[in-house]
């Protein structure tokens, strides 16, 4: 478990350090704040709101750390806190590189910790400690609103929120329906803990409903993603599917739809992750309807189940 | 119940709720039974690390729930380390054998305190500041802690509980918090959903290869009326010209294949009746011992 965590807290700082030294490099390698994604782009009052909260939270800072170290020096917790906050400021940087937002957003869980610390003795401090009045409150009630507003348009992005149409490979967005009842499904008609490889949606449903083992790199050391972006089904493909142990290979042709919102189909690791510029080939995602001894077992129009257990059998 | 007896009442509840896990079957109670055994080992962690009346009712909560997170995270880590891994046994054994240790350990530091948090009766020796500072010196932090509590109390020190802004801050909190679950839920329902059919065909057993199960399920927004065909090659197997499923139907049947026609690849295909040429879905089952 332990090496799991540390590998799937490892990956995406491991790709901004990497995007951190291809950007030094002098490698054009710039993202845009704001940008589209999934076909949505924030509203210009949310990217006032964002650059508004984060301004308010740096200018902030430093007078709360100043009133933090006065006050709370020789207190151990406040200073782990107010060290913690410290990093808030990097974490931003991060969100300048392609696969820096994903560290970043992963960051700030545990950043604000030490943030909202800091921030709360610097409210204490600069405008509820005095005489109560009027002007105080507003000022304090605008600054603490804006923060929030502007936190959370900052962590849920259009694309995340609900309700609204299926996108490719968006968490919240990709929840829906028929993904969930082929997890039902599964779970009814083949029984529960078979070997799965399907996308990084459909892996979470099948888990969750319908009780499947799903098979990741991470865990399983063995990315089962080749298997479905390759053109065809040779030698090398047969080779992953026999180490992975896979009985199900769950294909959602959706995912052809579209570049995927999070940055991944399958998981990271996968033939460009976080840089994907084309869709997934819906040749590549069809390849199976032709394989002899493949057996299409569950059509639901988006989504197929097929049984390639005589693909790892063979010999 | 006094709070010398508590530690060891709440680490015998934890025992017992463990065995009780294990005993009972149902999801919901063991969900509800393994609720408890995480949460006990944090309560006594924060009984057996700070002493009487050092921490508020608040305070209480919140160093209870951080314990159980700080138990569960680093027993996790230590369960994976051993040859049993993380499964329900050894979890047992080890919130079990932590709440026991920790039971005792509350047991020994509130045996030794102040009996009552109650101001002494009349005729009763109160502790002076001179007698909790000595306390201190010993070490006997819980004994000075609950010397401290009955200074105060006499001295008539307020209570510390929650005043009326703070209380409301709370409400807020509380509807704040409302808030944001009902709108998250009422965007999750009112999501698009368009209807789809599910068909499939798979062996009944896996032992038995030619009895094969076939099924369709309806999640369309209306009844829809459907046309169903079983072929091998150019050959109808068999034909379900039509039939009709309400949102939410199931039509299943089982499907025996003659021997000597389940070696070779069987295709179920299903249409709409209003376009029976047209396939609306398919699926195909490939005789496992003639795969190529």
């Amino acid at each position: 478990m332990a090496t799991l965590t540390v590998s799937y807290l490892a990956g995406p700082l491991r790709l901004t350090l990497e995007d951190l030294r291809r950007l030094l490099a002098g490698e054009p390698l710039v993202r845009y704040l704001f940008g589209e994604v999934g076909g949505q782009m924030a509203a210009p009052w949310e990217r006032l709101t964002i650059y508004a909260a984060t301004a308010l939270v740096l200018i902030t800072l430093p007078f709360g750390l100043v009133y933090v170290w006065r006050r709370y020096g020789t207190n151990t917790l406040a200073l782990v806190l107010a060290a913690t906050a410290l990093a808030y400021p990097a974490t931003l940087a991060l969100r300048l590189v392609p696969g820096g937002a994903e560290a970043s957003s992963r960051a700030s869980a545990f950043v604000f910790l030490g943030v909202a610390f800091v921030l709360a003795i610097a409210a204490q401090e600069a405008w509820l400690a005095g005489e109560p009045g009027w002007r105080r409150l507003v000022i304090f009630t605008t600054w603490a609103t804006v923060i929030f507003l502007g936190g959370a348009a900052l962590g849920t992005g259009p694309w995340a929120r609900l309700p609204g149409p299926y996108l490719v490979a968006a968490d919240t967005r990709s929840i829906e329906a028929e993904g969930v009842a082929t997890a039902e499904w599964a779970t009814a008609v083949l029984g529960p803990g078979h070997r799965f490889g399907a996308d990084r949606i459909n892996r979470l449903l099948l888990h969750a409903y319908g009780e499947q083992w799903v098979v990741t790199g991470l865990h399983d050391q063995v990315h089962v993603s080749e298997v479905f972006f390759a053109p065809a089904i040779g030698p090398h493909e047969r080779d992953v599917l026999r180490r992975a142990g896979v009985r199900y290979l769950l294909v959602d042709r959706r995912l052809s739809e579209g570049l995927p919102v999070v940055g991944v189909y399958f998981e990271q690791g996968e033939p460009g992750t976080f840089r994907h510029t084309t869709p997934i080939s819906p040749a590549a995602l069809a390849k199976f309807d032709a394989l002899p001894a493949v057996s299409r077992v569950y059509d639901s129009g988006n989504i197929q189940v097929y049984d390639v257990e005589a693909l790892v059998d063979e010999r | 119940m006094s709070g010398r007896h508590l530690g060891l009442a709440l680490g015998a509840c934890a025992v017992v709720t463990g065995l009780l896990w294990i005993v009972l079957g149902s999801t919901a109670v063991r969900a509800l039974l393994a609720l408890a055994t995480l949460a006990v080992p944090g309560y006594l962690l924060t009984a057996a690390l700070f002493a009487p009346g050092q921490l508020t009712g608040p305070e209480w909560v919140v160093f209870s729930l951080a314990g159980s997170l700080l138990v569960v995270i680093v027993g996790g880590l230590v369960l994976n380390a051993t040859p049993w891994g993380l499964q329900p046994g050894a979890w047992l054994v080890l919130l079990g054998s932590m709440a026991l240790v920790l039971g005792g350990g509350v047991w020994r530091r509130w045996r030794n305190a102040v009996p009552s948090t109650q101001p002494p009766q009349v005729g009763q020796t109160c502790p002076t500041l001179e007698q909790a500072q000595a306390a201190m010196a010993a070490g006997r932090w819980d004994l000075a802690a609950e010397q401290l509590e009955h200074l105060a109390a006499r001295e008539g020190a307020p209570a510390r509980v929650f005043d009326g802004r703070q209380v409301l801050m709370l409400l807020l909190a509380a509807l704040l918090a409302g808030a944001a679950v009902i709108v998250a839920r009422a965007g999750a329902i009112a999501a698009p959903a368009p209807g789809f059919t599910q068909l499939w065909l798979v062996p009944v057993e896996p032992s038995e290869p030619t009895t094969l199960r076939l099924g369709v399920r309806s999640a369309e927004q209306a009844a829809m009326r459907y046309a169903l065909r079983l072929e091998q090659g150019d050959a109808v197997l068999a034909e379900w010209p039509a039939f009709d499923l309400a949102p939410g139907g199931t039509w299943e049947t089982a499907v025996h294949l003659p021997p000597a026609i389940a070696t070779r690849p069987v295709t179920a295909v299903l249409a709409r009746a209003e376009t029976p040429g047209v396939p609306y879905r398919w699926v195909v089952w490939w005789p496992r011992d003639r795969g190529e």
